[in-house]
């Protein structure tokens, strides 16, 4: 179960979350993390290419606190890599780790849109 | 909790839209802002809200520069801020905490979690106001024994007492005001002989 671009528990917990005669939580955060992500990738690769090691860290940041909240632990544990290189001011270690990040990012992606359209 | 505003202050928007839902549950408002500048604005404008979930790291000015500044104004009833962020190594916790912090959670929140500790947060506030109420009420009582100790001007004959606006009143009035002083209006032996026998005995002649 610890492959699953999402951990089932986490999104049971979000579904709990959805009050009678309330919009559907899980949905809610899904839709918003899709609709956030391609802007906040395509500012990381941005970031990798000019070697911007601030945007790389707050990026990745970012994009881990999303993956926290949806249970992407995969993703999770790729932006903290990639975070962690760019504090340091190790540029290359933060670029080798970027291509995890993106295909975590793409299985988590495939997996909501399953997950949206079941 | 009914009626109490939670300023949720995070740039990322999965968080934000996750503690709105929580708060939204246990009864709170969620007020939001996006980065460090905006939350400090609004935690220090006139009726802030009294209870902050603030992140750590934000644009513009990270949660522990909005801590110090928000620290430096003085106020009687300082809002309830609560750091919550992924960055939950011992020193970032005491950093979070020595600027300012009443406490601190680690991200990815918990709904029981973050409701317990911010119920912990309404106590606080609801004692410090109390707090500042009481503190109002005796200052109030300490203004009003000075106004007393000075020399008081009273009529020689009426005994009225010239007051701060300058005007003579009726020293009842002026120990109600000053002292909380009531009164119950009765007449002395000598003043009956003097003022109530001859008009009882105006009434009823022989």
């Amino acid at each position: 179960m610890s492959d699953a671009p999402l951990d089932p528990s986490v999104l049971d917990m979000l579904r709990s979350l959805t009050s009678p005669g309330e919009p559907d939580v899980l949905r809610e955060v899904l839709e918003l993390y899709q609709k956030d992500m391609p802007r906040r990738l395509a500012q990381l690769a941005t970031a990798g290419e000019t070697g911007d090691l601030q945007t790389l860290e707050r990026t990745a940041h970012s994009i881990k606190g999303s993956a926290g909240n949806i249970g992407a632990r995969a993703l999770h544990e790729a932006c903290a890599a990639v975070e962690h290189a760019a504090r340091e001011q190790a540029l290359e270690p933060a670029r080798t780790a970027l291509p995890r990040l993106q295909a975590e990012a793409a299985r988590v992606d495939a997996a909501i849109v399953a997950l949206l359209q079941a | 909790m009914p009626g109490w505003d939670v300023l949720v202050a995070d740039d990322e928007p999965v968080s934000r839209l996750l503690m709105s839902v929580m708060l939204k549950r246990a009864g709170f408002t969620a007020v939001h802002a996006s980065d460090g500048e905006e939350a400090l604005a609004m935690l220090s404008a006139d009726q802030a809200p009294q209870l902050a979930l603030l992140d750590w790291m934000m644009p513009r000015m990270d949660g522990i520069e909005v801590l110090r500044r928000l620290r430096a104004i003085p106020s009687h009833t300082p809002p309830y801020v609560m750091l919550v962020t992924a960055r939950d190594a011992t020193q970032d916790i005491v950093a979070g905490l020595e600027a300012g912090a009443n406490d601190y959670v680690a991200k990815p929140v918990i709904e029981a979690e973050i409701v317990a500790r911010l119920a912990v947060g309404v106590r606080v506030v609801e004692l410090q106001r109390a707090l500042a109420e009481r503190v109002r009420h005796l200052e109030e009582a300490v203004r009003n024994v000075k106004a007393l100790q000075r020399l008081l001007p009273i009529c020689a004959y009426c005994k009225a007492i010239k007051n701060d606006e300058h005007y003579w009143q009726q020293v009842e009035g002026y120990l109600r005001e000053h002292a909380g002083l009531q009164f119950t209006h009765s007449y002395c032996p000598s003043c009956y002989d003097r003022h109530v026998r001859p008009q009882l005995e105006g009434l009823n002649p022989r």
